[in-house]
């Protein structure tokens, strides 16, 4: 699957099941008696992505990102605003009623929270049931076995079909989720948060779920995730989102070796790792997250950057491509060597609105104090 | 590092919390849960005890029941919680707790939000809780309630005190449910999943803050969580639950370096690890938490752990192994089989039968 990545921009459209292009969200700010457009939050902006055929993308940032929207957007349980999404090459932007629905067939969602995404008053049988229903080449007997088979795959006691929502744990909760999400026979499967809410060893259980799935099934995996360490462990390739905008593209074992926006960089840095002697200093992030209905101008993340300079507060930065296919928008990357940086282009997925030529430079001054810390981080 | 080598073997001879054989049960429709089975514990000046362990482990409810808020009608409540002036929290009347509440005990919640009262100013939630415990003018009260929030890193104080709670952002909230806590110099804060709902960047933050007003105010800190990373950042002490007992009890080092029980192996091996080289599969512990409703006789954790044995159907005693040792555990192993078993694949862990794996 890293060979996706690897190859050049030209193949990667053509194998690829999910193309994602210059997409934009906005939600309206509303205020006053009449309600009037006081402005807009920019959700998702100006977001350019492909998937690959069995390849799974991890989707991070922190809260208010707007990962959640984006996931969202593909399946068009919200609107957006501007762009298109292509699944194996049909425009979905324009698809309407019935052919949204066939189309949801192929393209399906697990949820955050397992509790408010199952309807209490269906049985198990019944939730899972709709999307062979959906499906519509099983009926009666034969759809009622297929819920069985299902609901064993996915590691729960076909006995239990007959059960309500509330007569389950969270983790039992979240593979019924799952089960629901497979009943469709989908091609594409959207992972929003879907371990965030259960308990870590549970956890491990799901996510290896989701692997083993993942084969049987041959399924291309969106997985949404804040958590850095989870995402990790099923991603092929990772976007790293920062106010609606995509700031890093790696593929998995890069980005953590080798971050190179300051942001991932700092997100790295905050997860607290299970080792009393690794206890550090960090380069702690201030701030939070600004606006997003008012977002900084140039780059985003300049005003909690501890390297921003005159020019990232200007001038968006565009996605510099490097040779391995890792794509940043920083002007300042770090982790990359000055031929590396010579030799980047600017990616074709750049926002429109970023900077028409790439204006890449080491962070020259802070050069030493990076290499101290990145050198502080080498794992043992 | 100087002062975590401090609690390091000794033992803790200024406590602030004692905690003895604390057993709370719920009657419900479908019969008693034992929410939590006999817990001992002890919180020393100044230090951070974590008490870790999932859902339904018992770790909310204990710290809960310090601070009377699982008293209710169809809850049964036994045992000794004692301050270090020998207040007893557990049989203490509702005045008398009230007194302590908030002043010499204090607690901040998982979500910030539904603990923070939306109608109410921050600036004067802070001041209503001085006044309540210290008699002071409203005006004092109030600057008070603006050094506080300045304090816990809450920029222009002054006038965010004058803001509601949804004019917060949740690492905000959070701050201000710190300040909060802190405004009558309690001995013991209480945190109960204080970073679960924030972001990864912003649970640094607040970690930090946490431990930044320990060193200064002296403050004691029982920190209920279930995320190993923060205690291995914050903690100088841990317990461990599981199924309303606490299985495993020791120095911070000691959990991660080695650790005694099955659980704590299941525990330590399911954290995906950003330092480490990424496995296939991520190691797990199979099934899930038995029912309090009825667990199983003996060892709780006998019906997912690999090395159980005939002996597991005993109820094991939480004790040391080693003589002098503040280590202690709750499992019949012996303790060459647990440092032998514990190894999977070069890590800690639990092994996972291929033909019974739960995936």
């Amino acid at each position: 699957m890293t060979d996706v990545v690897t190859s050049p921009a030209g193949t990667k459209a053509a194998a690829a099941l999910l193309e994602i292009d210059h997409l934009m969200v906005m939600f309206p700010v509303r205020a006053g008696t009449w309600g009037a457009v006081v402005g807009h939050v920019h959700a998702v902006d100006d977001v350019t992505l492909t998937l690959a055929e069995g390849e799974t993308l991890g989707l991070v940032g922190e809260s208010g990102c707007g990962k959640t929207t984006l996931a969202r957007t593909l399946v068009r349980l919200t609107e957006p605003t501007g762009g298109t999404i292509r699944f194996r090459g049909e425009d979905l932007t324009a698809k309407r009623n019935k052919d949204l629905r066939s189309f949801r067939r192929y393209v399906q969602m697990v949820f955050q929270d397992p509790q408010a995404s199952l309807n209490p008053r269906k049985r198990i049988s019944q939730i899972v049931g709709a999307g062979i229903r959906l499906r519509g080449t099983s009926k009666g007997m034969k759809a009622r076995r297929e819920v069985e088979e299902l609901l064993a795959r996915v590691g729960l006691d076909p006995d239990h079909a007959q059960r309500y929502p509330h007569e389950f744990s969270g983790g039992q909760r979240q593979r019924i989720g799952i089960a629901r999400a497979l009943a469709a026979d989908p091609k594409l499967v959207i992972l929003d948060e879907p371990v965030s809410a259960l308990d870590v060893s549970i956890q491990a259980q799901i996510v290896n779920l989701l692997d083993d799935l993942q084969d049987e099934f041959g399924l291309s995996y969106v997985f949404v995730a804040h958590d850095l360490s989870v995402v990790r462990h099923v991603s092929d390739r990772i976007a790293v989102m920062y106010l609606g905008k995509i700031v890093e593209l790696s593929s998995s074992d890069e980005l953590y070796a080798q971050p190179m926006h300051p942001y991932t960089a700092s997100l790295l840095d905050a997860i607290p790792i299970p080792d009393p002697d690794r206890r550090r200093d960090r380069r702690r992030l201030v701030g939070e997250l600004p606006s997003a209905t008012n977002p900084p101008p140039g780059c985003r993340f300049h005003t909690r950057c501890p390297w921003a300079t005159d020019l990232c507060t200007e001038v968006e930065p565009p996605l510099a491509e490097f040779a391995n296919g890792h794509e940043v928008a920083c002007h300042h990357p770090l982790n990359v060597g000055r031929t590396q940086l010579s030799e980047a282009i600017r990616s074709e997925s750049s926002p429109r609105s970023s900077g028409a030529e790439l204006t890449l430079s080491p962070a020259e001054a802070h050069r030493v104090e990076i290499d101290e810390a990145q050198g502080k981080d080498e794992t043992p | 590092m100087s002062d975590i080598e401090v609690f390091q073997r000794a033992p803790i001879t200024d406590e602030v919390l004692r905690v003895e054989h604390l057993k709370v049960s719920f009657r419900t429709e479908r019969g008693v849960v034992q929410a939590v089975d006999d817990v001992s514990f002890r919180v020393g000046r100044g230090e951070v005890l974590a008490i870790v362990g999932e859902s339904g482990s018992g770790k909310s409810v204990s710290a809960m029941t310090l601070m009377g808020l699982t008293r209710s009608p169809n809850a049964t409540i036994s045992g000794s919680a004692r301050l270090a002036d020998g207040t007893e929290l557990v049989t203490a009347s509702d005045r008398d707790l009230q007194r302590v509440r908030g002043s010499r005990v204090a607690m901040i919640f998982q979500d910030p939000m539904s603990a923070l009262t939306p109608v109410y100013r921050v600036g004067d939630q802070i001041a209503e809780q001085i006044r309540a415990h210290e008699k002071v003018s409203k005006a004092a009260a109030r600057a008070r309630a603006v050094e506080l929030l300045e304090r816990v890193g809450i920029p222009r104080a002054a006038e965010r005190s004058r803001a509601y709670p949804h004019q917060f952002s949740g690492g905000m909230r959070q701050r201000v449910m710190i300040a909060m806590a802190l405004s009558c110099s309690p001995e013991i804060l209480i945190a109960d999943e204080p970073t679960t709902a924030l972001d990864v960047t912003i649970q640094s933050q607040i970690l930090a803050e946490i431990e930044d007003l320990r060193q200064e105010t002296g403050v004691a800190v029982l920190l209920i969580t279930h995320d190993l990373g923060v205690v291995a950042e914050v903690a100088s002490r841990v317990v461990v639950m599981y199924a309303g007992r606490v299985v495993e009890e020791c120095e911070v080092h000691e959990i991660f370096k080695d650790p005694l029980h099955p659980y704590t192996w299941g525990l330590l091996g399911s954290v995906p690890r950003i330092d480490k080289v990424r496995p296939d599969r991520l190691p797990t512990i199979q099934g899930s938490p038995p029912s309090l409703l009825r667990p199983p006789s003996g060892c709780h954790f006998k019906t997912r752990c690999p090395h159980r044995f005939a002996e597991c159907d005993r109820e094991p005693e939480l004790r040391a192994l080693e003589p002098n040792s503040v280590h202690r555990d709750r499992c019949h192993l012996s303790l060459q089989d647990k440092r032998a078993l514990r190894i999977v694949d070069g890590a800690i862990g639990l092994p996972i039968p291929v033909e019974k794996e739960l995936s």
